[in-house]
């Protein structure tokens, strides 16, 4: 019996467009992938069908504006499997840096002209208002990362999670600690989010002689707390702050430092 | 479509990059108003800069936009470069200049043969025309991986590349790596050529407008001189304000730019017709034998010049590497700025990113980014799309609804909009 595709839908809500754009930098699989499942709906490709229902719904961005709270339930009703797709839809990413800074009320918003219909709200995760069943973090997502979860979704399983730091990837490839360089004083070395950042990454920033800058965002298990402590050592509270606040500056387990 | 009263609404223009739609009311064959609304949500990227270190400015503004991340991050260096007064070498240049060149070609390469083309051809999308037309799908496809590559090989990373640090690059690509990039330039010369050929081709519109056309000149779409129209009146990017008026659009997250209180175009387009001297033989040679006369005011045609521009692009990447592999590649060297020092420093980074010219204009104060301004592309063209439409909806009025929305799509389309990177904006007090 021939089994059915996998019908799957990419939508995108406040972002950048770098995580569809990743999916389009899969050019060697994208024939592949276009014969395998059966792609519904892709934003960027072609012609939103709203009505379509599919068994995994991938969103990449955030929800800031109202507009986007019901779209995203709406997104969520019609799916099956709800992956959100980076950063921005995970924690809320760049745009939720706007999210830290006090007295930024988004309905008194200052503009030239009063009638601006803007609707912003705060810029949240989608896990804010809809139950997510996988999260691929990364700003931008990993797009081998991607094949590797609709592989196991189209296969019928559930993807695996990374609960780790980036540092065990560093340390499997080999790469000189970025940080212990720092502490050392050595050159090229620098402040490096590595040891509480989730792995999957492959460790690619370290890897190309730059600190990682969290995109990953805390892992569950990470010791923030203690790294933070250490942070605090060799730079200025403000720019510790400034470091974690970058791309999940707003998830739980780094507001308390931001 | 009949006479009276009409409105025309596209709650979703597709295939394009971010989220847009075009409002038209059109009155007895008149057209009383029309307007492209970005509804994609602010981000508030300047404001968010504000207070942010120099060296953080190319990580941040890239995520502006996943699609032309590298001009984002190249703007953004140099405006901070000019600012603090840092003369990059000559390594840095070039790489840059290859970094950018793959994103041309990978953007380009999207853009004509995935979103633009499958409707002329007669496809829904690139979906259904990839299903259709395997082996020329590859090919497009493998171009386009040409690009990536170059970024990725350069950046470390197609989208957001993250060795672009002010002052050099983190990582410096091998010998063998420059070696196996230019081969692959080579091997998909013919077929960069063949989409510019058949991009040149395709059953557009008879419709012409002329406008105003801006474009960074010379030899470099990083360079510091920016020219309009035929190349009459040239201005260094630090003067840009005083060229061009940035204004507020009350229903839409994108602020839109005018020249002398009219519209202008910028892009693929306003490039040949401002600068096209500095095409490369291959493209100047497909441009000759198309019979496609520049200028040219059709903005249609703008999916031909990104074709050509792609081949041009992959021409100047042969040469560049041809360059970096006769010579010592110099090492990234760290720069220090003064925190002590509060004068204000302003600069200005001007580029042309793949859908036209792009500016950063920053204020440093110390280490941080005091102020910062961002002019996209897509924010100077949206009021030459707006007139665009004006013009060429009433040659449209006698044919059914789906043909008028069809040909209006395929107008705003041809200016490959990235409505992400417009969307980016907006001022905000007390930050």
């Amino acid at each position: 019996m021939k089994k059915k595709k996998l019908r799957i839908g990419i939508y995108s809500l406040t972002s950048c467009s770098g995580c569809q754009e990743q999916i389009m930098d899969l050019e060697e699989e994208l024939p592949e992938i276009v014969k395998a499942v059966d792609i519904a709906n892709f934003e960027m490709v072609k012609k939103l069908d709203e009505k379509a229902k599919v068994d995994v719904a991938f969103v990449e961005g955030c929800v800031a504006k109202a507009e986007e709270i019901e779209r995203v339930r709406e997104i969520r009703r019609k799916c099956g499997f709800l992956v959100s797709m980076g950063t921005c839809a995970t924690y809320g990413g760049i745009p939720a840096i706007r999210n830290l800074h006090e007295g930024w009320k988004f309905e008194k918003l200052v503009y030239p002209d009063d009638s601006m219909r803007l609707s912003a709200i705060k810029a949240s995760p989608l896990s804010d208002y809809v139950k997510v069943d996988y999260f691929i973090r990364g700003c931008p997502m990993n797009k081998l990362e991607f094949l590797e979860v609709l592989k196991s979704l189209a296969a019928g399983k559930k993807p695996r999670e990374l609960n780790y730091a980036v540092c065990v990837e560093c340390k499997k490839r080999q790469v000189p600690c970025l940080l212990v360089k720092f502490l050392k004083g050595e050159e090229g070395g620098g402040i490096c989010l590595g040891p509480i950042t989730y792995a999957g990454c492959n460790a690619i920033c370290p890897a190309n002689g730059v600190p990682c800058l969290g995109c990953r965002g805390p892992f569950e298990d990470s010791n923030v707390e203690s790294y933070v402590q250490m942070l605090e050592k060799h730079l200025k509270g403000e720019d510790v702050k400034r470091m974690l606040s970058t791309f999940a500056g707003t998830s739980k387990k780094l507001i308390k430092f931001v | 479509m009949k006479a009276g009263k009409r409105k025309i609404t596209l709650e979703h223009l597709s295939k394009i990059e971010g989220h847009a739609k075009l409002r038209v009311k059109v009155e007895n064959g008149v057209v009383e108003e029309c307007e492209v609304q970005v509804v994609e949500g602010a981000r508030f990227f300047e404001a968010i800069l504000r207070g942010r270190k120099f060296h953080e400015a190319p990580s941040l503004t890239s995520r502006i936009c996943g699609l032309c991340s590298v001009s984002h991050t190249i703007a953004a260096l140099e405006a901070v470069e000019n600012a603090c007064n840092i003369k990059m070498n000559y390594t840095t240049m070039l790489l840059r200049e290859l970094m950018h060149a793959g994103e041309f070609i990978q953007d380009h390469t999207l853009h004509t043969c995935f979103l633009a083309l499958p409707d002329f051809l007669g496809f829904e999308n690139a979906i259904e025309m990839a299903q259709a037309n395997r082996e020329e799908t590859k090919k497009a496809l493998h171009v386009k991986k040409i690009g990536n590559d170059m970024v990725e090989m350069i950046g470390g990373r197609e989208v957001h590349p993250m060795t672009a640090l002010v002052n050099g690059f983190s990582k410096l690509p091998s010998r063998k790596e420059l070696q196996q990039m230019k081969e692959a330039l080579e091997g998909a010369k013919e077929d960069a050529m063949a989409i510019a050929k058949v991009m040149a081709q395709l059953p557009y519109p008879e419709f012409e407008r002329e406008t105003q056309y801006v474009s960074v000149v010379g030899s470099s779409y990083l360079g510091d001189l920016i020219a309009t129209c035929k190349g009459n009146e040239c201005f260094p990017q630090k003067n840009f304000a005083d060229y061009l008026d940035e204004c507020m659009n009350p229903e839409s997250t994108a602020k839109y730019v005018v020249r002398e209180n009219k519209e202008f175009m910028v892009g693929s387009l306003a490039r040949f017709n401002v600068n096209m001297q500095h095409l490369s033989k291959n493209a100047k040679k497909i441009v000759r034998e198309s019979k496609i006369k520049f200028p040219n005011y059709n903005p249609f045609y703008n999916n031909f010049a990104q074709a050509v521009e792609t081949v041009h692009c992959m021409d100047k990447a042969r040469t560049i590497i041809g360059e970096l592999e006769g010579m010592e590649m110099e090492k990234y060297e760290d720069v220090c700025i003064d925190a002590e020092d509060k004068r204000a420093k302003r600069g200005i980074g001007a580029i042309e990113a793949p859908r036209g010219t792009l500016y950063h204009d920053y204020t440093i104060s110390g280490n941080a980014i005091q102020s910062a301004n961002i002019i996209t592309p897509t924010a100077q063209n949206l009021k030459n799309i707006e007139e665009d439409v004006k013009a060429f909806l009433p040659t449209l009025l006698e044919k059914d609804k789906k043909e008028i929305i069809r040909n209006l799509e395929n107008l705003v389309r041809a200016y490959d909009p990235c409505i992400s990177c417009s969307a980016h904006f907006l001022t905000v007090e007390g930050i």
